[in-house]
């Protein structure tokens, strides 16, 4: 977490995925993947989107700019896939077995909301992997029930749970580019 | 597990109908492809692992491949039909149905006259049923080029009416084309129509264009 001061007023700006919401890590990944952007102008636009005010921002020095980039680019991140996660007293699984992996269906619907492009990746991601266990596989899979259990979790979930997905996604992508690129 | 490799043989008219729709599906993701295609060959749960998904995927690698199409002389035990023997009615139904209709679409029909078969079209490879319509399309251009004067249909006069239409009137369908031509066969004369089209269609058309060339040596005096 970093702490600026104005006037005597502190301003806290999250830096980890732990530290912020799924709903604020889904801007962040945004604003990560905004190509419109340097890598400084992202930094200061996370900056903003924390609610850091434009004054602080304007006298930050280079050692404090260095120091905020680096809390925010450079976190540890988390291998392990939360088996469970417990959400409003409902309990959600992302596995049954002892190893966690996508199965087909479940990366159907991570393309699709992959497709959606709204800035909501992570929110979705976090939907489809996490199974309510008192549901069926059919009601798991509608769709506006994965809507509805995505808006719940970009408030009640921080953007460490769905950290050690995403390298899993990442590598899946890369071996399906693998697997095209050897066919051709 | 292991899933059996399909092939464009192993897949019916049935088949690519529903495979035909799934391709034109502007909503699917690249995974949402491979299960809706599998789906139509094999069986599996919903929560098929990653690497079953691969074996799936690799099951259907003939979507991208070009179908090799193999007319047959018989399927079900009926003998394919002697295109040059047709009756015309015959003809014009294959001539109407392929220019009418999605190729898809036209597929079972054709085969249905091809063949002299019923329903049980849809369950025929779909290489045996392509490569009969293709059969049929070869025949049907070497027609067209052979009789040119019996299929130029619009005459000096038609042409000057064509000029006059708005552009967004309606063409003269197919259909409408080989009424004209029987009818011009059978000189307005409506007792005439069903022994026209029962006819051969390659004798038709030799009337036709006799027909034709006679009347074009009287109108230039020869």
């Amino acid at each position: 977490m970093l702490i600026f001061n104005l006037e005597g007023e502190e301003f806290k700006c999250p830096t980890t995925p732990d530290e912020m919401s799924l709903s604020q890590f889904d801007e962040i990944i945004a604003i990560s993947n905004d190509e419109s952007l340097g890598s400084i102008s992202r930094c200061f636009k996370m900056l903003e989107f924390f609610g850091v005010p434009e004054k602080v921002l304007d006298n930050l020095s280079q050692k404090e700019f260095v120091e905020a980039y680096k809390a925010l680019v450079d976190y540890e991140i988390p291998i392990d896939i939360e088996k469970s996660i417990e959400v409003n007293g409902r309990t959600y699984e992302a596995y049954n077995g002892d190893e966690f992996e996508f199965n087909a269906r479940t990366i159907e619907l991570i393309e699709i909301a992959q497709m959606k492009k709204d800035n909501r990746f992570a929110s979705w991601v976090m939907a489809v992997v996490y199974k309510d266990v008192d549901l069926s596989w059919t009601e798991h899979k509608d769709w506006n029930h994965i809507k509805h259990k995505a808006n719940t979790f970009r408030k009640e979930l921080t953007g460490a749970h769905v950290i050690p997905l995403l390298p899993r996604l990442a590598r899946r992508q890369m071996t399906q580019l693998e697997d095209a690129v050897q066919k051709d | 597990m292991q899933f059996k490799k399909i092939n464009w043989s192993d897949v019916s008219i049935r088949d690519f109908q529903e495979l035909h729709d799934i391709m034109n599906a502007t909503d699917l993701t690249p995974t949402g492809f491979v299960l809706e295609v599998a789906d139509l060959f094999h069986e599996f749960d919903d929560d098929l692992s990653e690497k079953d998904l691969k074996s799936l995927k690799d099951s259907i690698s003939f979507v991208s491949t070009p179908c090799k199409p193999k007319a047959k002389e018989s399927v079900n035990g009926k003998p394919m039909m002697q295109f040059s023997r047709m009756p015309l009615s015959n003809f014009i139904e294959l001539d109407v149905t392929l220019v009418k209709n999605d190729f898809c679409d036209a597929l079972p029909i054709c085969a249905q006259i091809i063949y002299d078969l019923g329903d049980e079209v849809f369950d025929l490879p779909v290489t045996d049923v392509i490569g009969a319509v293709l059969s049929f399309a070869e025949y049907r251009q070497n027609v067209y080029s052979k009789y040119p004067n019996v299929f130029m249909v619009d005459d000096e006069d038609d042409l000057d009416e064509s000029d006059d239409m708005e552009a967004d009137e309606p063409k003269q369908d197919v259909a409408t084309g080989w009424l004209k031509i029987v009818f011009l066969m059978a000189e307005g004369d409506l007792t005439k129509y069903n022994e026209i089209i029962s006819s051969p269609h390659i004798l038709v058309f030799n009337w036709a264009s006799l027909s034709d060339s006679l009347k074009s040596k009287k109108a230039s005096g020869n």
